[in-house]
């Protein structure tokens, strides 16, 4: 079983360290914060007996609490320290605080993203089980990678050399010896974390054109006809993606036609016809939208969409050429669905929503 | 050499023909010398080009409006007593300007001698005007380059007091070009009949610039400094008529449509922004009085004594005897000056504010000005004994003393001020103590507290008392009447005089009406006092809710951990995990409610106003209300938006939660009062006009049309008491201020709130209206 200690001064924490134990796959110790210094190396020591670390945002906020820093730069002097110790030390940093707090404090200092391998809100009904099986599998893949020491191909179990090389081009380098959590932020934000070389589930439904959601066969057909396309490296038991360019191949092999050239409906028939699994629905337009060229999905609505009938939304970061951009329906776009909840067209689109409003008012829609 | 010699021979053949014909061209002789002299071998002269001009007017005026001004402190320095200015067409270039004084103008000698010579010695010979012996305010020589600087031809029309007539010079600047010398460059000069006693006309033509009103106030904010707004008094001007300077004033025109508009003078920027005028006087015998007289306060001149014993207003004074002075009093205030005239008169004050000490009409100095405090006005205004403006920057004004043998008043050797003797003091003392009443006066009549030890001051009386005694005073008035008309009616015959009788029934009406309406203003005054204070309370109300809320957030964690915990364990107990369900479920809708109450508080921590999509607060509260409107049973439909980008005028968010749950919470009442079940409520936005709107609908009970208008008033609420159901605890239900709230956020944005005709299927439709973002006045 992976141990986590849990650096917390405030009340809520206790049911946070319960919750994530109750799940009963990991165990999690807390412990009020010290002084900076003492803290650093306190860390270090017992990293021996534990697997990763969860640090509270603001370790300055408990009025009787010694410490006054915040997470950031505690998790930054516990990645430099790995990288002189040649990795020893190196693991998950995993970063937990309320909504509002992550607001003020965190969302702008873009510079401290990269110190914390996932974050986890402790407002409303924390997803236990889920945020568990990510705990886990980082653990467990911090300990794979010090192992594989960067031989590529082995993390992520498939030949890079043939795969764009532009996704490895800044950590295929001889040269260097980077520590594991640069891979681990690379896996977990860039391959595993973007649409792109991988894809999860629902992208992959939305590809094959189904409502997976409300077909009984689903599970069957992607045991048994997409399997060899699952990701099998590291973090793969805690991020479930399938690799997007077999999917493709797949498909071609076991229906003998171009998924690209077939509808939604005309991909789902001719997988029941080749399959014998009937149990497939086939997914339904989202509202205002007329193309089955299914490729992506609406963020808003969550189903298939032809992104032709989306607009880009704006994330944090740039996708990078060999990432795909996420969309939002024309529907959820012209009624500012999910807008409320942070989703936001991408200013680059903005002129092209205010035309299609325009058209849309003149057809009366 | 020989060449050379040849040369001038040559010249002075031609030099001396041209002298003895009849009409010599005088331009030509002046060539012919200067050549001649230009090839003198034993002497060389300094020759001047004509474009020196051009040159000169550039380097020594620099901006127009400061030119203009040169060109009215000439007419000043000329002993003007008023110099008109009229823009004639002058919004665009190429206008003209008419400079028009009364003063004592120029004599063709003096126009050939002074104006047309360069770096003329005159004003340095000369420093005090001839007639009034002003102290000259215009530069040196400034004056032709101001007026080449301004336009490109010149027209001088000037005559003096004795002549027989006019001179009228023209002159065209664009003639002195580069590379000619100056001397040839001629002007024609014409005797024209006199136009007026005296005075000199400029008329610039062709003007390099146009002029806005506001360059031509600045203007005269620039000569502001030879306002001598004060004519001294008028005895001492028929008596010293030649000597006295009378004031000097300059008014300033447009000209469009061959109708003078008045831009500006020294009454309209000045004086009649006065708060008071103050005047005062030592008679003969000694005995000082003032009077005070203020249009702004509606009070009619009045007179008071002062004496120069301070507790006795009739002791005399014993040296300043005949003294006179006038002082305009300004109190900078823009309830008291409008906006656009404040900064200037202020900033003109500020250096030329104060009282003027003129000895046999002569101004002394260094009396009032900038920095000299010779009343002690600003180092009382320091000491804040009395409390109303009274430094030296609030007034403008003079005092005059006739001192013909200087006997009384004794000049400083250095000639700078007089010295301070006893009668000096006493004029001080007096001066003094007569402004300081007069501004105590003035503060008393604008109801303020004058002076710090001011006993029976109090603060304004209740303006509801000043009329309750008023009308009091009236019934009293009414009573006395009557009863005189009883006792006369007695004496006389009835009918005698029907008019007044008809008058004083309907002054009789009036003031019933006056207390009817009296009353029904003191009822509404006492409900709104009442909606104030349930509104406070409802407020604290609020914020104790606020930090509830943010409190309970901690434990919500811990409900949701235990919870979970709580189901796994007792998963094979059916009736104990239907109670966790259960227990999960309420504080899941609670969590909801928490968080949504959370996020409006801490909207409303910002309180900047932003634009708002209808949408984005519908969906919202669409959200939140999720839960507790399926334990109501009620079907709160997908709302629906007519148009896109329904973008409200700048508010707080948190104002539309406010909006929503007010509007929810009664349609929860209603569906619960019409039994139905389900409920139905359905909102529907749009545009209209200038507005976006919003329709909030529901199925409960509907509202009679004769109470539609009156559900917004403040503690109207529709429910009997015996329908309110002992479980109805909403918020703010019980204190009939909810749609009042509702109404007053609506409306404090431009919009409206009314009960309209119900949508199809529906009982009941509220209808706001807010100017939408594209109608927002700025």
């Amino acid at each position: 079983m992976m141990k986590y200690i849990y650096i917390d001064d405030e009340d809520e924490s206790i049911a946070i360290r319960d919750g994530l134990n109750d799940v009963k796959t990991i165990h999690v110790a807390l412990e009020k914060p010290k002084k900076f210094e003492e803290q650093s190396q306190d860390l270090l020591n017992k990293l021996k007996a534990y697997d990763g670390i969860i640090l509270d945002l603001r370790l300055d906020d408990h009025p009787q609490s010694e410490a006054r820093y915040t997470a950031p730069p505690l998790a930054q002097a516990l990645r430099s320290l790995a990288a002189i110790n040649q990795g020893i030390g190196d693991c998950p940093i995993v970063l937990c605080s309320t909504d509002a707090k992550i607001k003020k404090s965190y969302i702008a200092d873009q510079s401290s993203h990269d110190l914390f391998d996932y974050k986890f809100s402790k407002d409303h009904e924390p997803d236990f089980p889920k945020i568990v099986l990510k705990l886990d599998s980082l653990a467990k893949g911090y300990r794979e990678l010090y192992q594989l020491k960067g031989d590529l191909s082995s993390i992520i179990r498939r030949e890079f050399q043939k795969l764009d090389s532009r996704i490895f081009e800044r950590l295929y380098n001889p040269e260097v010896n980077f520590p594991s959590h640069e891979y681990a932020r690379f896996l977990i934000k860039e391959l595993l974390g973007q649409p792109g070389p991988l894809i999860n589930e629902k992208l992959l439904a939305a590809r094959l054109g189904i409502d997976y959601l409300a077909s009984p066969g689903w599970r069957s057909l992607i045991e048994n006809f997409f399997d060899d396309g699952v990701y099998k490296g590291v973090f793969s038991d805690g991020w479930r993606r399938w690799w997007a360019d077999t999917v493709n191949d797949k498909f071609k092999s076991i229906t003998g036609k171009r998924l690209s050239g077939l509808k939604g409906p005309e991909r789902v028939n001719v997988l029941i016809n080749v399959t014998r699994i009937a149990e497939l629905t086939p997914a339904k337009l989202i509202p205002r939208c007329v193309s089955y060229n299914f490729s992506t999905i609406c963020e808003f609505y969550k189903q298939p969409l032809d992104p032709l009938e989306g607009f880009r939304i704006m994330t944090l970061k740039e996708p990078k050429p060999w990432q795909e951009p996420r969309y939002l329906s024309i529907d959820a776009a012209v009624e500012r669905k999910g807008f409320t909840n942070g989703l936001m067209i991408h200013p680059s689109e903005s002129e092209r929503l205010e035309r299609i409003k325009t058209q849309l008012k003149a057809e009366g829609k | 050499m020989e060449n050379l010699a040849d040369k001038i021979k040559q010249l002075k053949e031609q030099l001396k023909l041209e002298i003895s014909k009849e009409n010599s061209n005088n331009n030509l002789i002046l060539q012919l010398t200067n050549e001649i002299a230009k090839l003198d071998e034993n002497e060389v002269r300094f020759t001047v080009d004509a474009g020196i001009i051009n040159r000169l007017g550039k380097e020594l005026v620099g901006r127009h409006e400061t030119a203009v001004s040169e060109l009215v402190k000439n007419a000043y320095d000329a002993d003007s007593l008023e110099v008109k200015l009229i823009f004639e067409h002058a919004f665009q270039p190429k206008g003209t300007l008419y400079i028009e004084d009364d003063g004592v103008g120029m004599t063709r000698e003096q126009l050939i001698k002074g104006f047309m010579r360069l770096s003329s010695a005159d004003k340095i010979h000369t420093p005090l005007s001839p007639r009034f012996k002003r102290i000259r305010a215009g530069r040196k020589g400034i004056g032709r380059f101001a007026t080449q600087r301004l336009g490109e031809k010149l027209t001088i029309i000037t005559q003096t007091v004795d002549s027989e007539s006019a001179i009228k010079v023209e002159i065209d600047w664009n003639k002195f070009q580069s590379d000619m010398d100056l001397l040839t460059v001629s002007n024609s000069i014409q005797v024209v009949p006199k136009q007026k006693q005296e005075g000199t006309l400029l008329i610039i033509k062709d003007l390099r610039e146009g002029w806005t009103d506001a360059m031509i106030k600045r203007v005269f904010r620039y000569t502001s400094d030879l306002l001598q707004p004060f004519p001294l008094s008028k005895s001492r001007k028929k008596e010293e008529k030649k000597r006295t300077d009378p004031g000097f004033r300059s008014t300033y025109f447009r000209n469009d449509d061959s109708e003078l508009k008045r831009i500006t003078d020294d009454e309209d920027a000045f004086f009649n922004h006065a708060l008071a005028d103050i005047e005062g006087y030592v008679l003969d015998d000694g005995q000082a009085c003032w009077s005070l007289k203020s249009n702004k306060l509606n009070f009619k001149e009045e007179v008071f004594f002062i004496g120069k014993n301070r507790e006795d207003e009739t002791s005399k004074f014993e040296y300043i005897k005949g003294v006179h002075f006038k002082a305009y009093y300004f109190i900078y205030l823009s309830s008291l000056i409008p906006n656009q005239q404040l900064s200037f008169i202020r900033d003109v004050a500020n250096e030329k504010g104060g009282i003027r000490l003129y000895r046999n009409g002569f101004r002394v100095l260094p009396y009032a000005e900038t920095g000299n405090d010779w009343l002690r006005l600003d180092e009382s205004s320091r000491r804040r004994i009395i409390l109303a403006p009274h430094s030296n920057n609030n007034f403008f004004g003079f005092v005059e003393i006739t001192d013909k043998t200087g006997v009384l008043y004794e000049e400083t050797s250095s000639r700078e001020g007089l010295i301070e003797n006893t009668a000096f003091n006493e004029l001080v003392d007096f001066l003094n103590r007569t402004l300081v009443s007069a501004v105590i006066k003035v503060a008393e009549l604008r109801g303020t507290k004058s002076t710090t030890t001011q006993k029976d001051w109090k603060k304004e009386e209740d303006p509801t008392d000043v009329v309750d005694s008023a009308i009091s005073e009236l019934d009293i008035i009414i009573d006395e009447e009557d009863q005189k008309k009883t006792e006369e009616g007695n004496e006389q015959f009835e009918d005698s005089d029907t008019h007044e009788r008809k008058s004083s029934q309907r002054l009789k009406d009036a003031v019933k009406k006056i207390k009817e309406g009296r009353d029904k203003e003191k009822e509404k005054i006492k409900n709104l006092l009442e909606e104030k204070s349930m509104l406070r309370v409802l407020a604290g109300l609020g914020l104790v809710i606020g930090e509830f809320v943010h409190e309970v957030k901690r434990f919500l964690p811990a409900f949701h951990t235990d919870t979970t915990y709580l189901k796994e364990i007792v998963k094979d107990y059916p009736e104990a995990l239907t109670r966790t369900e259960r227990l999960s479920n309420n504080l899941k809708s609670f969590t909801t409610y928490t968080s949504y109450f959370d996020n409006t508080i801490s909207q409303n921590v910002l309180r900047e106003l932003e634009v708002i999509e209808l949408r984005d607060v519908v969906y919202l509260f669409e959200e939140v209300i999720k839960t507790d409107s399926i334990r109501s049973y009620i079907n709160f439909l997908p709302a629906k938006f007519g148009d896109f980008d329904l973008f409200t005028t700048p508010m707080h968010k948190s104002e539309w939660a406010s909006i929503l749950f007010n509007l929810y919470t009664n349609s929860k009442k209603a569906i619960r009062r019409a039994e139905k079940k389900p409920g139905e409520i359905f909102v529907r936005c749009g545009r209209e006009n200038t507005s976006v709107f919003m329709c909030f609908s529901d199925n409960g009970d509907g509202i009679p049309i004769e109470n539609r208008s009156r559900v917004f008033d403040a503690f109207f609420t529709t429910t009997s008491a015996a329908s309110l159901s002992s479980s109805d605890t909403d918020a703010m239900s019980g204190t009939g201020l909810g749609l009042k709230i509702v109404k007053d956020i609506v409306e404090s944005y431009g919009g409206s709130i009314v009960v309209t005709e119900p949508d199809q299927g529906y009982s009941t439709t509220v209808k706001i209206l807010i100017p939408s973002k594209e109608h927002t006045q700025s």
